[in-house]
């Protein structure tokens, strides 16, 4: 199933919620996005997501060094982040709502 | 998670690669956005090999659209600072100047540069050129010399304007040169245009003979200073010379040589030329040779209208009837006896006191 265009309605919201859950990086967030089942989610736009995110101010971000290699930079969820998943968890969940009880009424 | 990150050449290639697709945008932001790629991509060929890597052109746009950036090449954003576009400008125009000649016979893009370092000359003597033309001796109108004059300065300052106009064009100091920034740029771009710009200017300047001044004089007719001919008082021409002897009495026919013979003469042309005569001389004579080194000479009236000469040539009077009465120390006013004969004067026999 494609679900590029789905997820990019909410990618937002799915970032943020992997934060708010725990600190992360790029590759972090982009592997417990797929493990919660986000199978499409492409790499690139998680890491872009989470620029924008950090630019708007909802994330935060810190970098750890690493003993060898490049350093990996971490992002946090800020109060403004968290205001916006709340707001973004609400209509979400009421969008979903209507859409599914939209289908079940097509479907009966 | 794992804290060894194991960056791989393919790696380093990847992030090189996308790293380059957003040269459009400033250092600052670009590596806001690229900070910590190498640990991810690091992370995912770790996890699922080099070629999970893909696509960096793909990759690059994926990232630029989730970061909500335009995409490369859609021209300059609103917000993008005004130095990016500038050199984005100056960039682009390098560029197309450089494909004019590309395509030509005997690269004439490479023939150009290679001349390049008589240009760096060329602009370090236009530049002392100019400081000559204001503070040095072009200010005074004196026109320009081919080493710039400024006092005993013109040649060392010459050699010092050479010297950095050539590390400015081998990129060695500022503004030229890698650190140059947008402002350098455009600087050493403004300089350059002045230099071209004045080029022309500065070479008549120098190669054209003769001077402002005596061009002007030479337009109406003179190219010497004039200095008049005959007897002349404080560079004005005499018309008359009224004699009087040491008694204070005016004397009629008095004749005037110098110390070598020559006989002391007014000229009419000069008188004329001049217009300090308000009266035309006659000569005297010497049987049929007209003198006009014999005083007083009689003169005749001119029509101050017609500027026609009217009556007849008469000895006028004198500006004054006497004059007080001189005397020379040890010398008694008499005559003097005539040393030689007149035309073959004997200046050993004359006694100028007796």
């Amino acid at each position: 199933m494609d679900n590029t265009q789905l997820l990019k309605g909410v990618l937002d919201l799915a970032v943020l919620a992997i934060v708010d859950d725990e600190d992360g990086y790029g590759y972090d967030v982009v592997r417990r996005l797929r493990a919660g089942g986000l199978d499409d989610v492409g790499d690139a736009s998680v890491y872009g997501t989470l620029r924008r995110l950090y630019a708007a101010g909802a994330l935060t971000s810190y970098v750890v060094p690493s003993e060898s290699g490049p350093h990996r930079k971490y992002y946090g969820i800020t109060p403004t982040g968290r205001d916006q998943l709340k707001t973004q968890s609400d209509d979400w969940a009421q969008f979903s709502t209507t859409v599914t009880n939209l289908l079940q009424g097509a479907s009966a | 998670m794992n804290d060894t990150i194991g960056l791989t050449p393919e790696v380093d290639a990847f992030v090189a690669a996308v790293r380059a697709r957003f040269a459009d945008l400033d250092p600052d932001e670009r590596e806001d956005l690229l900070d910590g790629l190498e640990a991810d991509t690091a992370d995912l060929v770790a996890e699922r090999g080099p070629e999970a890597l893909g696509d960096p052109d793909a990759y690059a746009a994926e990232l630029r659209a989730a970061a909500g950036l335009p995409p490369a090449g859609a021209g300059p954003r609103d917000h993008q600072p005004i130095a990016v576009r500038i050199e984005g400008l100056l960039d682009g125009a390098h560029a197309r100047w450089v494909d004019l000649g590309a395509g030509l016979p005997g690269d004439p893009w490479g023939f150009a540069q290679s001349l390049r370092p008589f240009w760096w000359v060329a602009r370090a003597w236009v530049a002392v050129q100019a400081i000559d033309l204001v503070w040095g001796s072009g200010g005074y109108n004196l026109g320009l010399s081919p080493v710039p004059s400024l006092g005993p300065f013109g040649l060392p300052a010459l050699l010092i304007a050479i010297f950095g106009s050539v590390q400015l064009g081998r990129g060695k100091v500022w503004p030229a040169g890698p650190r140059s920034g947008t402002f350098g740029r455009l600087l050493l771009l403004g300089l350059n245009i002045v230099a071209i710009v004045l080029l022309p200017t500065t070479l008549s300047q120098v190669f054209t003979p003769g001077k402002a001044i005596q061009w002007g004089m030479a337009d109406i007719g003179y190219s010497q200073p004039y200095s008049p001919q005959g007897l002349s008082f404080n560079g004005v021409p005499l018309s008359n010379v009224y004699p009087y002897d040491a008694a204070g009495n005016p004397l009629i026919g008095v004749q005037l040589v110098d110390d070598e013979g020559r006989r002391l003469k007014v000229d009419p042309e000069s008188v004329e030329f001049y217009g300090t005569g308000r009266q035309v001389v006659s000569p005297w004579l010497n049987g049929r040779t007209p003198l006009l080194s014999v005083f007083p000479l009689p003169e005749q009236a001119r029509d101050l209208n017609t500027w026609e000469v009217v009556g007849e040539p008469t000895l006028q009077a004198p500006p004054f009837a006497v004059l007080p009465p001189v005397t020379l120390e040890g010398v008694t006013p008499t005559t003097t006896a005539p040393p030689a004969k007149a035309g073959e004067p004997d200046r050993k026999k004359v006694e100028r006191r007796r």
